[in-house]
């Protein structure tokens, strides 16, 4: 077998084929047409990707996919020659305990004040899906054990007061936001689009925390 | 020929969105009043400083970056204090999209660009009133997470 072809995971043109290539990486979910009316919707080529491309995407996924396990599986293996670990299987790791840090804190700010919850319920509901895409990276393929987030056990320590409660879930989530733009230069291109995604999901909590209720 | 840059293409993507909000917020500039003024010039001067930095990127980068139209199609119409500040939540609103490919860029510097970009344009949306990212992946829409049917 070749080598993983892992230069080539990064965008050669970001194009719209190519957003959709390195989205499909990321998700295993088809690539949807963009929304009609935007600035450069001129530009889109036809959503559908050929035979060919999606045979590309699916050795790209692969690779990927082969790529993540390498630190836990490759030790028992001498005589081959080492695969470099990857870098980002540690970002990885780091964004999937943040999204469980951050489950854990909603769900303690919603038990300590309950009329938050329906406020909140939206912005832990994101959360839960980040980790949910995460762990999908982290372990892809394994579709047979429970995917539900299993937040840390450690117990946030919270403030008391509701607004000082608000408070430290709109720090949390823009720690989280600056984590993930950090991280974006040690992780491959479509997981950089992950990242930068959830960013801006978290700065738009930390914004929404921030305005009057 | 001289090779371009493969980040290129999406420098250009967020470029032509630049313009089309450099553009919409000189027209709402003219009808908000008071305070918001103030906001609004300072907001225009954000994007007219990151249309040009893009240009100069593009540019160093071996392209030639994308021109503004003569006018745009917006899409709020601006009749009102209020609809100008709807018109400036919706712009800010469609730049994620924009600046996603950016996001995925050769060079990390640019993601870091377009990272930052993304966040403080849902944060100017929701400060401007706009009704948040109804998703938790903006930039990515919801035809794009849909499931394979």
């Amino acid at each position: 077998m070749s080598p993983l072809p892992t230069g080539d995971l990064s965008l050669k043109t970001i194009d719209s084929q190519t957003r959709q290539r390195s989205f499909e990486q990321l998700t295993g979910v088809p690539y949807g047409m963009l929304a009609p009316g935007r600035a450069d919707a001129g530009q889109e080529r036809d959503p559908l990707p050929t035979s060919t491309e999606r045979l590309r995407r699916r050795a790209v996924l692969g690779a990927l996919a082969a790529g993540l396990p390498v630190l836990t599986s490759c030790s028992k293996d001498k005589p081959r020659p080492m695969p470099t670990p990857r870098p980002d299987v540690a970002v990885l790791t780091g964004a999937i305990t943040t999204e469980q840090s951050l489950i854990a804190l909603y769900g303690a700010v919603g038990t300590a004040h309950p009329a938050l919850q329906a406020r909140l319920a939206p912005l832990l509901s994101h959360h839960k899906q980040h980790l949910t895409v995460l762990q999908r990276h982290y372990r892809p393929g394994t579709t047979t054990g429970s995917p539900s987030p299993t937040p840390s056990p450690v117990a946030p320590t919270l403030p008391s007061g509701q607004s000082r409660a608000l408070a430290a879930l709109r720090t949390a989530e823009l720690q989280a936001a600056a984590a993930r733009t950090r991280d974006l230069a040690a992780v491959p291109a479509g997981l950089a689009q992950l990242f930068a995604s959830i960013s801006t999901c978290e700065a738009a909590h930390a914004a929404l925390l921030g305005a009057p209720a | 020929m001289t090779p371009v840059n493969r980040d290129v293409p999406a420098l250009q993507a967020a470029l032509a969105v630049e313009h089309a909000a450099v553009y919409g917020y000189g027209l709402l500039g003219a009808r908000v009043q008071g305070g918001q003024q103030v906001a609004v010039a300072n907001v225009w001067n954000v994007h007219k400083a990151r249309r040009d930095r893009l240009a100069q990127l593009i540019t160093g980068l071996g392209g030639r970056p994308v021109a503004a139209q003569p006018a745009y199609k917006l899409p709020v119409q601006v009749t009102s204090p209020g609809t100008a500040v709807q018109l400036a939540a919706a712009l800010e609103g469609s730049l994620p999209e924009a600046y996603m490919g950016l996001a995925g860029a050769a060079d990390p510097s640019l993601r870091r660009l377009a990272a930052q970009a993304m966040q403080d344009a849902v944060t100017r949306q929701i400060r401007w009133g706009g009704h948040p990212p109804d998703t938790a992946f903006p930039g990515l829409t919801a035809a794009e997470l849909a499931p394979r049917s």
